[in-house]
This record gives structure tokens, C-alpha cells and sequence, in this order.
């Protein structure tokens, strides 16, 4: 995977809150980049080669249902591995699935590497909001 | 005759009365008020979950009951188990699904006990005021120096009643209509001009009206809430109101002050969130938010929060807790608060030199708040 691939990265409206600086402005929580306990440390993304942030948003609402996805996020590859984390795609469960790998990390550094992604996702900024 | 029975409450009794490991036959008046009490409860539970229902199914408590099996030898322990008939019980009924609903009621009530002996507020859904009027019978037999445990080995509880306690059961029991001091929180959802009347959408649930004509100040706050009532922009209202019997306010008497909140207002994201279920995340994952601990981390939030401190955005965790973040220029900063107990674990992230530190709150605490606070104002002018 090169290093400008982007990830896409589905934000559950719970992990979404308006944000002080303005109303159009929306926060989204560093558990939407934490694996949670039924992912194996792997975090779920869409391979921002095969769908763009819209095309990721309805298909992700298409098999889990409408209201699980309130908006796309994203961090390349090159910035995954700037904080140590490995992205793959794995074509499972569907084309184009891939995940960002926590397992080489020790579990106690998992908070740090998710804030850095958040903090990477917000200085790119909504890639797609419905 | 059939019956499936498990081990259900073990109560302490303590008092010179109990001293000899015998319980007095007037006591069991008490423990039959404590069943009655317990299925009204379960049955509210039941209801709340099939709102299609008017009425719960006899299925659910025929059949049920407390039964006393022996109070142990060197011991003031008493063993109350739950006995469901399986004759009566009919079978549409599982008898493990109407054992869930004793074991929510069973720690609703002990919930509310463990208020009373905190003096604080009982919160619950499932228990109104004429819920408490059992308490004129639960606990009445019991001397000046005497008390039930109802739940000695609990973690989560201090579910103990004496006399003390049950007299501030029984004084919330009492449905007082006098307007008295309250603080508000809510949207304006609409205004009709004819009538002069805004409806207030109120942060802890129900609706009431309130009329323009308080004052011309007030006015364009309401209008200004009302307008930008999309982006969920409330405010905040200090006066007096009148309130039903479930707590709810029913009329607003006076108002002294309306302010805008903050968008980030604490109190009404965690009244938000205090509606997630569980599966919520994808249909199986996603714990639902604890109601009662949310309420309670909402009034310690309201009540020792440092307001001249930046206000956090709030979210759920997974596993149903509660995470506030804060974003600096070179730190980000989360508070995992476990509800159930109301421990904070605080993660500060040093996005510059990767390194982070933790902390940890007991936030029943002033103690621990203050504590809080202190960490939080160092942290963040970093």
C-alpha cells in the first residue's frame, strides 16, 4: 500500500459531537479510532483506492444499516507508520476492507496511537458528512 | 410441587434484638411489604420495555414469591430466596426472564435505599412515589438501634435500612406541589405567537410551556434558543417550578435568569447520552448507557466541575462508560469514567514527545473532583 493511500475511516454519530468554534464544525471522539474488543486490535477502513469518502459512507450504511455511519474521517498510510502502525487490506468481508493494525503495539500505548489519528484525521477534516 | 428457586437477598439484621441469631416473627411483615414491593417495581421494568403493553402479563409474578428459608446459625444473615411455581408460572413466561425482572427491581430498590442512606436524591425510572409508600411497612418493626443490610457483600450498594433512613424514604414519598427553586435546562421547540406561549423541550425529559411575557430580556433569549433549535442550542433557566409526582417539571412558576448554554454543555450531552441501548454500535455491539450513574456523574458534574476550565466533548465508550476528551495544541487529554463506580482514569497524551501519563479519580468525591480539577488546570495550559 503507498504511503498517499487514504484511509477512510466510518464515524458512528455517538463518537460525533458539535463543536464550540462553530456550529458547522463537528468533533468526532478518539474511540472511533480505537479497536474495540471484537476487532482483534484491527482497526476496520475502506481503501481509499477502491471507494471515495461518499461511495465508503453508502456502502458501510448499506450492510450495517442507516444511522451507523455519521460521517467519513481518513489518515493515509504514510501516516499510520509515522506512528508506528501498519495498514492492510484484507478484501474481508468485502472488497476493498482494510485495517490499520494495532497488534505490534503493546496495548498500552493503543490511546496514544488513536489520539494521534484522531488528531491526524481532524487537521484533514471531514472527507464526507450526510 | 415444582418450583425453580435461587438465592435472591442475604440480609443482615443488626441490634441487640438480633444479638441471639433469631429473627422476631413481627419482622416478616416486613419482608412481605419488600415483595410487594419488588413486583410493582418488576412489572414498571416490564412495561418500560414493551410500550405497546398497558398492562404487564400475570405470567410475569404468578406464581412468585419470597420465601425465608432459615436464619443460619451464628449468624444474623437471613436466606430470602426467589420461588416461581412452575405450575403457575406459565410457560410463555421463562422463568429465567422473570428472574431477570426480580434482579433489576431487586437493585432499583436497593439503589434507592443506598440514596436515602447517601441523602441524596432518589433516581430511578421505575420507582414513583407511591413505590416508596411501601416503606411504611418495609423497615417499620425495626428499633432505634437496630438495621437491615439488604446487600452486605455489595460493591455497588450501601443498600442499609434503619429508621433514619426509612424516614427519608418516606419523606420523598410525599408528593409536594409547592413551587420550589430549579435550575433548568432545555431547548425552546416552538412559540405561538397568538398565545404568547414558548414549549420547552426540557434536558431530563417532558415537555412544559412557558409564557413570553416573563420579561423582554428573557424574550430574545428564548427566540434566539428557538431559532437555532436544530443545532440542539439550549438554555439555561434559573427560577422556580411545580413538579409532578414522577419529579417531572409540570409548570414553571417563576424565572429569575436565562442564559445560552454552551453548546458543550456536560449535563445535556450526558442526557443525550444517557438514551443509547445496547447493540448500538452495529446491532450487537455497544453496551447501553447506565441511567442512574449517568445522572449521578451529571449532578457531581453540575455540582464540582471547575466552570472557569474548558468544557470537554463527551462520548460513549464501548463498553456503556462515559469518555470526555480535551484537545490541546500539544496535548490530548480523555477521562474514562466507569459509571458503575464513578472512577475516572485520565490519559494525557503529549502529542509532542509521544509520552503520556494517567491518573485516577474517585468522583463520588469533593475530594476527588477538586483533585480533578487541579490535574485538569495543569494539563491543559500546558
Amino acid at each position: 500500500m503507498d504511503n498517499d493511500n487514504l484511509l477512510l475511516r466510518q464515524i458512528h454519530p455517538n463518537f460525533i459531537q458539535g463543536s464550540k468554534a462553530s456550529v458547522g464544525a463537528f468533533e468526532a471522539g478518539t474511540i472511533a479510532f480505537t479497536p474495540n474488543a471484537s476487532d482483534n486490535g484491527q482497526l476496520s477502513v475502506y481503501n481509499g483506492e477502491k471507494y471515495d469518502a461518499q461511495q465508503s459512507f453508502e456502502h458501510y450504511i448499506s450492510i450495517k444499516g442507516e444511522g451507523k455511519s455519521g460521517g467519513v474521517m481518513g489518515v493515509t498510510n504514510g501516516e499510520c507508520l509515522s506512528v508506528s502502525l501498519q495498514a492492510e487490506e484484507d478484501n474481508n468481508p468485502y472488497d476493498g476492507h482494510s485495517y490499520v493494525d494495532f497488534n505490534a503495539l503493546d496495548p498500552k500505548l493503543w490511546k496514544g496511537c488513536a489520539k494521534e489519528l484522531k488528531r491526524l484525521a481532524h487537521e484533514r477534516g471531514w472527507l464526507h458528512r450526510p | 410441587m415444582p418450583e425453580q428457586t435461587s438465592i435472591f437477598i442475604s440480609p443482615r439484621l443488626t441490634g441487640k434484638r438480633f444479638n441471639d441469631h433469631l429473627m422476631p416473627l413481627d419482622l416478616l411483615e416486613d419482608f412481605a411489604a419488600l415483595e410487594d414491593l419488588l413486583l410493582s417495581v418488576a412489572k414498571k421494568i416490564y412495561l418500560a420495555e414493551h410500550p405497546a403493553r398497558k398492562i404487564a402479563p400475570k405470567s410475569l409474578t404468578d406464581g412468585v414469591s419470597l420465601k425465608l428459608e432459615k436464619v443460619d446459625e451464628g449468624s444474623a444473615i437471613l436466606k430470602i430466596w426467589l420461588v416461581i411455581n412452575t405450575l403457575l408460572n406459565v410457560p410463555q413466561q421463562p422463568t429465567e426472564l422473570t428472574t431477570t425482572y426480580f434482579e433489576r427491581a431487586k437493585n432499583e430498590v436497593f439503589a434507592a435505599i443506598d440514596a436515602a442512606y447517601k441523602n441524596e436524591t432518589i433516581v430511578s425510572e421505575f420507582i414513583d412515589k407511591d413505590d416508596l409508600l411501601h416503606f411504611r411497612k418495609v423497615g417499620n418493626r425495626l428499633r432505634e438501634d437496630e438495621a437491615i443490610d439488604f446487600s452486605p457483600n455489595s460493591e455497588n450498594y450501601t443498600a442499609i435500612l434503619d429508621r433514619r433512613i426509612r424516614h427519608r424514604i418516606l419523606e420523598a414519598s410525599v408528593h409536594n406541589n409547592d413551587p420550589r427553586d430549579a435550575k433548568i435546562r432545555a431547548s425552546v421547540a416552538s412559540l405561538n405567537k397568538e398565545k404568547g406561549i414558548f414549549t420547552l423541550s426540557i434536558v431530563g425529559g417532558g415537555n412544559t410551556e412557558i409564557s413570553t411575557a416573563f420579561s423582554p430580556a428573557f424574550y430574545n433569549l428564548f427566540i434566539e434558543s428557538f431559532e437555532r433549535y436544530e443545532t440542539g442550542q439550549k438554555i439555561l433557566i434559573f427560577g422556580t417550578a411545580k413538579y409532578n409526582k414522577a419529579n417531572k417539571i409540570e409548570e414553571i412558576v417563576s424565572v429569575q435568569s436565562v442564559s445560552i448554554l454552551d453548546p458543550l454543555d456536560v449535563p445535556s450531552r450526558l442526557w443525550e447520552l444517557s438514551s443509547i441501548k445496547n447493540g448500538w454500535l452495529d446491532g450487537e455491539i455497544g453496551s447501553g448507557i447506565n441511567k442512574r450513574g449517568i445522572s449521578k456523574l451529571s449532578d457531581l458534574f453540575d455540582l464540582h466541575f471547575d466552570h472557569s476550565l474548558p468544557l470537554p466533548h463527551v462520548y460513549p465508550t464501548v463498553d456503556g462508560n462515559i469518555q470526555a476528551e480535551w484537545s490541546t495544541d500539544t496535548s490530548e487529554v480523555s477521562l474514562e469514567i466507569t459509571l458503575s463506580d464513578l472512577r475516572g482514569l485520565l490519559h494525557d497524551y503529549n502529542v509532542s514527545s509521544k509520552e503520556y501519563t494517567e491518573f485516577t479519580f474517585d468522583l463520588h468525591s469533593e475530594a476527588g473532583w477538586n483533585s480533578l480539577n487541579q490535574t485538569l488546570s495543569t494539563t491543559l495550559s500546558h
